[in-house]
């Protein structure tokens, strides 16, 4: 046996940016920032909405100042979906390459001590991309094989009538669980990402990840929770 | 009888090293990439060499049989490197580690070399530090130093309990990136097995690949061997349980003297062996012995638990026979004073064979947690071990095979009586004579491989004559031939015992018979013995498997067989050494008081014995040692 | 003590491998698990069958060269040791062992439980050293490292290359060791000239050799048997970012020196 130079280094050419996404470091840095854009826009979308328990005129005023603010608008809608894209391919590719780096699984699995969080990030990340996306069709857009009685203009009834569908609370339970989930760990590790991590903060960051994951979650759940509990009509 | 020329430079002993670099002939920078050298072994010595090699711009091949070159057996050495740095505004100087080496070994190694030793060591702390060798620092930010055996200043560098293992992992980073570079060639798990020498010089070496089975031959234009110490030819040692003999052995056959082997270093507090299956034995830092006080019963087979036996029947016998060093006495004498406890029945544990290491009184004076700071770490491995708790209980210690002082003879130069193989490290005689100080060992190797060798190559090479070959020459095909017979011999015996099983065997004859105490009825019991165990295992030895892929009981078959011979010369050199000398001790050459009685007279030489064929008896070579520089007296610790 | 062994056997790395059972009743509690092995191995030769192969050599837990994977614990479920230190004791009459290999692509099987682990050392020889040549430092002393540095330096450096902590990660990936050599040589002054190509070339190498990425779970750091953290890939990520940030053309590419 010899072990020889692979000539496996990056090959001269390759743009630095290539490299850097290649990397398994580049991929958690884009992840991580992409990570806090999309945090920071889903903590906004939730404090915003809970104005629903407010009665429909104010939820509806605010509805329509972000409709009618149009740079605003746009300018979110395009970095939010540049980020949430490049955040979930960078999940998914990193996902992939380590089903790739084991072919072979254990007979016996790991006893591995990690949280539930950390070990089914890409399920949790999934799970609140098909959310995302039946979500857009249910609320922004209104698609009809989606939203049947949907009445352009009237976010409050749009909303109120989608949680009075039993399947839709469900789908949307599960996502944001999903989300707190995924907060909870992601939050955590992100700074771990970034290159920061002192063992003096880590037990803090670690807790107010939870924590943070939590209150979202309760905090989304918290609108079905209205609707069902007849605070929002 | 070819001579045995050491090619000392004359003058001074100070001036000697710097004399002999300026009278070299340098091989042309732009030439050395056409030269190929073969370095077998990646241990300090080996790794530091093959990367300093690759630097100067040779072509290198390097071996080593583990899985990665950073695995060599230094990797295991706790204790720490010695250097006259003398930072310690002690008092240290080159002279004093030169003079306390020498008298350490016993008076029984060369003052040159040792010199040269002493004078590089300061240049090895440098390259190590250079390297990021994670030295331990003072809060002000310089390096730390703590003290060891046989020294009375303070200057042994230290990397936590793990020295060896990060200056081992310094030279492997720099072996790795001349790897990288091109300029070495690595072959792990490859293992040599025999030299090739044509027209009198060192040109190659046959090697079997241990994951696919391909033997296979290397051409080079000089051999260097660091494959470490023999100590595993007793079975249970200090040692790795790779570490062997063989290339070593095999160069032997082709010539190469093997000098002193019968210095062995027996390293008195390891942890005592539990049962039959025992694989091997741990050391525990000598360093315990700071706080640790070592006694038995007085009573032959006293039952009772340590902590039931009262003050007055317990036999504290470093500190009864040796009152002003105590506990601290060299390895050697701590070693044959604890033998002697167990001879004499008084030992304690399974089999009666340890003695009581016991930190209670040091616990009393300074508490569990001062003790817990100084040594946390080895009473948590002898915890996980044994299952005792050395807070609670007396750890039991023995002693063990720890280091092996002999090895192939070589010059100044550290080049063998064959032109172009040259010895580094533990595999070679040259440094410590009769007995190995603590932290020597890391020093010599590195010495060797970055400050020694990469000069006296050069000149071996410069001086030209070496012929152009191949690996088609019949020398190599000769080789190849014997590798694969004695592969197809091993398989083909189908006997009834394991190779462990005489590996067993002939470790019990040597510890019995040529370990800490030897006679001459011992010796001549044991040159009995070996021969007889080795027709045995010719004839009855069973190894399963195939030679075409992994086969780890074929590796071991090939190593024990090569013990068995050494285990031969081993007691011969011992039988002739008609005198006691650090590591070797007979008990008729001893003192009224039972010290080692030297015979300065009479065997002021280094025995370099020469093979003359399977069955025949050796000859020996005699090289006087001259002593110019200092007085030979009588080692006293008392 | 007796002991039931489901141990993986595999001819080589074509072979499909499969578990085999073995029922050992010659088990004292003194011994390693190793030991353990060895007389097993003993009793198969004797029998005419092929002996496990399994790599072993210091067996005091400090060349790296042991390990395999114990009921789902990379070197067996004692914290901080690996197997050639773990004993018997830790097991009872009865027990049902299953032996695997260390999986991962990087890892070919060689055989048994024995695996090539030679990627390690190409990410190290990617960039995992001070480019100097032998001769000619400085004194040791005109380098002042701060204690605490040469302490967290010496902890990152403790790593033995056992490869238990790709063994351990979900994702197959070797950032911890990575990460131990990147902070090992970056912490110290004497590393600091290389500290943002080591990374790149290094993070780039771990890569191209097949391993996975690190996602924060932590696994490595639990089975890793010389207590490496999670700190160590911050800082590896720390200085491949600020290595890419930097990033001139022909800085770059390990050995370079
Ligand atoms: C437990 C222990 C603690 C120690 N502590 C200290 C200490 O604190 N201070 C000190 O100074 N010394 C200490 N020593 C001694 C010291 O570690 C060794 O003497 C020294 O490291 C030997 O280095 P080396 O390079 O000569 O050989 P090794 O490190 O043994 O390397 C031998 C190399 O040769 C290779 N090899 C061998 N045979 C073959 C073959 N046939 N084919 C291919 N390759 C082969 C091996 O693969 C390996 O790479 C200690 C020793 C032990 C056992
Ligand atoms: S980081 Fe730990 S687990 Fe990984 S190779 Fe190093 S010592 Fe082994
Ligand atoms: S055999 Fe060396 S670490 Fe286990």
């Amino acid at each position: 046996m010899s072990v020889a130079t692979t000539s496996t280094a990056a090959p001269a050419k390759a743009s630095r940016l290539s490299v850097f996404w290649d990397s398994q470091v580049g991929k958690k840095f884009v992840s991580a920032v992409t990570g806090i854009l999309l945090f920071v826009f889903v903590l906004g979308h939730v404090l915003g909405n809970m104005q629903s328990f407010q009665g429909a005129e104010k939820f509806n005023a605010y509805a329509h100042f972000l409709q009618t603010t149009k740079g605003l608008l746009w300018m979110t809608r395009i970095v939010m979906l540049t980020a949430l894209v490049l955040h979930a391919t960078a999940g998914i590719q990193l996902y992939l390459k380590a089903r790739a780096a084991r072919p072979q699984p254990y007979r016996v699995p790991l006893a591995n001590p990690a949280t539930v969080s950390s070990k089914t990030m890409i399920w949790s990340g999934l799970l609140m991309l098909a959310f995302v996306i039946f979500h857009l069709l249910d609320l922004t857009i209104g698609a009809a094989f989606v939203h049947s009685g949907f009445v352009e203009g009237d976010a409050y009834v749009n909303l109120v009538a989608t949680f009075r569908s039993v399947g839709k609370v469900i789908f949307y339970g599960a996502s944001v669980i999903g989300l707190g989930l995924h907060l909870s760990h992601g939050l955590y590790s992100l700074w771990q990402s970034l290159g920061f991590r002192q063992p003096l903060w880590t037990p803090t960051i670690t807790k107010a990840a939870l924590l943070i994951g939590a209150f979202l979650a309760l905090a989304y759940l918290s609108i079905p929770g209205g609707v069902v509990a007849g605070l929002i009509r | 009888m070819p001579t045995l020329d050491s090619r000392i430079p004359a003058g001074p002993l100070a001036e000697k090293w710097t004399k002999r670099k300026a009278d070299m002939k340098l091989v042309n920078p732009a030439n050395k990439r056409k030269y190929t050298i073969i370095v077998v072994g990646t241990g300090l010595a080996g790794a530091s060499a093959a990367s300093s090699f690759g630097e100067l711009g040779y072509n290198v091949l390097n071996f080593c049989f583990q899985d990665t070159p950073r695995r060599a057996h230094s990797i295991a050495a706790q204790g720490g490197i010695n250097a006259a740095k003398s930072y310690q505004n002690d008092g240290d100087s080159v002279w004093r580690l030169f003079y306390d080496t020498i008298k350490g070994g016993d008076f029984r190694a060369r003052e040159a070399n040792v010199y040269r030793l002493a004078e590089v060591s300061n240049n090895i702390i440098d390259q190590a530090t250079a390297q990021g060798v994670p030295f331990a620092r003072e809060y002000g930010g310089t390096l730390a130093n703590r003290s060891f055996g046989g020294a009375l200043v303070s200057r042994t560098f230290y990397a936590r309990g793990q020295t060896g293992q990060q200056l081992l992992i310094g030279a492997y980073q720099s072996l790795m990136r001349q790897v990288e570079l091109g300029k070495v060639k690595m072959f792990p798990r490859t293992e040599m097995l025999d030299l090739v020498v044509i027209d009198g010089r060192a040109r190659g070496i046959v090697t079997r690949d241990l994951v696919t089975g391909k033997v296979e031959s290397f051409l080079g234009d000089a051999v260097v061997l660091a494959t470490g110490g023999y100590g595993n030819l007793y079975y249970l040692s200090t040692n790795a349980k790779g570490s062997n003999v063989t290339a070593s052995w095999r160069a032997h056959r082709k010539g190469a003297f093997f000098a002193n082997p019968c210095y062995t270093q027996i390293h008195p507090t390891c942890i005592p062996r539990a049962g039959e299956y025992q694989s091997k034995l741990t050391l525990m830092s000598e360093s315990l012995r700071n706080d640790g006080r070592i006694w038995v019963p007085k009573k032959a087979g006293d039952g009772r638990a340590p902590d039931q036996i009262p003050e007055g029947e317990r036999d504290y016998y470093l500190e009864r026979k040796y009152p002003t060093y105590g506990n601290l006495a060299p390895r050697d004498i701590s070693s044959r004073a604890a033998k002697q406890a167990c001879d004499a029945g008084l030992g304690v544990g399974p089999g009666g064979l340890g003695v009581y290491l016991d930190f209670s009184d040091s616990i009393k004076r300074l508490g569990a947690s001062a003790i817990g700071e100084r040594y946390g770490n080895l009473f948590d491995m002898y915890q996980r071990i044994t299952g005792e708790n050395p807070y609670q209980v007396p750890m039991r210690i023995y002693p063990a095979v720890h280091y092996t002082m002999g090895g192939l003879w070589v010059d100044y130069d550290l080049m063998s009586n064959l032109p172009g193989l040259f010895v580094l490290g533990e595999a070679n005689f040259s440094d410590h004579g009769a007995n190995r100080l603590g932290a020597s060992a890391l020093m010599q190797g590195l010495a060797d491989g970055y400050f020694v060798i990469p000069y006296t190559i050069g000149d071996y090479l410069a001086r030209g004559g070496i012929a152009k070959v191949g690996t088609d020459h019949t020398e190599f095909k000769a080789a190849e031939a014997q590798v694969n017979a004695q592969e197809k011999k091993f398989l083909s015996i189908q006997g009834k015992h394991t190779v462990d099983y005489f590996h067993k065997k002939l470790g019990n004859i040597m510890w019995e018979n040529v370990g800490m105490a030897r006679t001459q009825e011992s010796l001549e019991k044991a040159l009995r013995e070996i021969p007889a165990l080795r027709d045995e295992f010719w004839q009855d030895v069973k190894v399963p498997g195939i030679e075409g892929e992994f086969n780890q009981e074929l590796e071991k078959a090939g190593r024990v067989a090569d013990f068995l011979e050494l285990g031969e010369l081993l007691a011969t050199d011992a039988l002739q050494r008609n005198e006691s000398c650090g590591g070797h001790f007979r008990s008729e050459f001893q003192t009224e008081d039972g010290e080692a009685l030297r015979n300065d007279a009479d065997y002021a030489y280094a025995a370099a014995w020469e093979w003359n064929g399977a069955s025949k008896p050796w000859t020996l070579n005699k090289e006087p040692l001259v002593f110019e520089n200092i007085h030979l007296q009588t080692r006293s610790y008392k | 003590m007796r002991l039931t062994l489901e141990i993986w056997r595999q001819k080589g790395a074509d072979d499909a491998g499969r578990f085999v059972r073995y029922e050992h009743d010659e088990v004292s509690e003194h011994m390693s698990f190793l030991e353990m092995l060895d007389v097993l191995n003993q009793k198969l030769i004797e029998k005419g069958e092929e002996p496990v192969s399994f790599d072993s050599d210091c067996r005091e837990g400090i060349c790296g060269m042991c390990g395999f994977v114990v009921n789902g614990y990379p070197h067996g479920p004692q914290p901080l040791t690996t197997v050639c230190q773990l004993h018997m004791r830790f097991f009872h009459d009865g027990d049902v062992l299953r032996l695997e290999p260390f999986r991962a692509k990087a890892f070919p099987i060689i055989r048994d439980l024995a695996i090539d682990r030679s990627a390690l050392d190409r990410i190290i020889m990617a960039g995992g050293y001070n480019s100097i040549n032998a001769g000619g430092p400085r004194d040791a002393n005109s380098i002042l490292v701060g204690k605490k540095e040469a302490d967290l330096s010496m902890d990152a450096a403790a790593c033995i290359g056992c490869g238990a902590c790709v063994a351990a990660c979900p994702n197959a990936s070797a950032s911890l060791f990575t990460g131990g050599k990147i902070s090992h040589l970056g912490l110290l002054p004497q590393g600091e000239p290389e500290r943002k190509t080591r990374a790149l070339s290094m993070v780039e190498r771990h890569n191209t050799e097949g391993f996975g990425g690190c996602t924060v779970i932590g696994a490595c750091a639990e089975a890793c048997p010389k207590g490496l953290k999670l700190d160590f890939i911050a800082r590896m990520n720390k200085d491949y970012l600020a290595g890419t940030v930097t990033y001139r053309e022909g800085a770059a590419g390990g050995g370079s020196g």
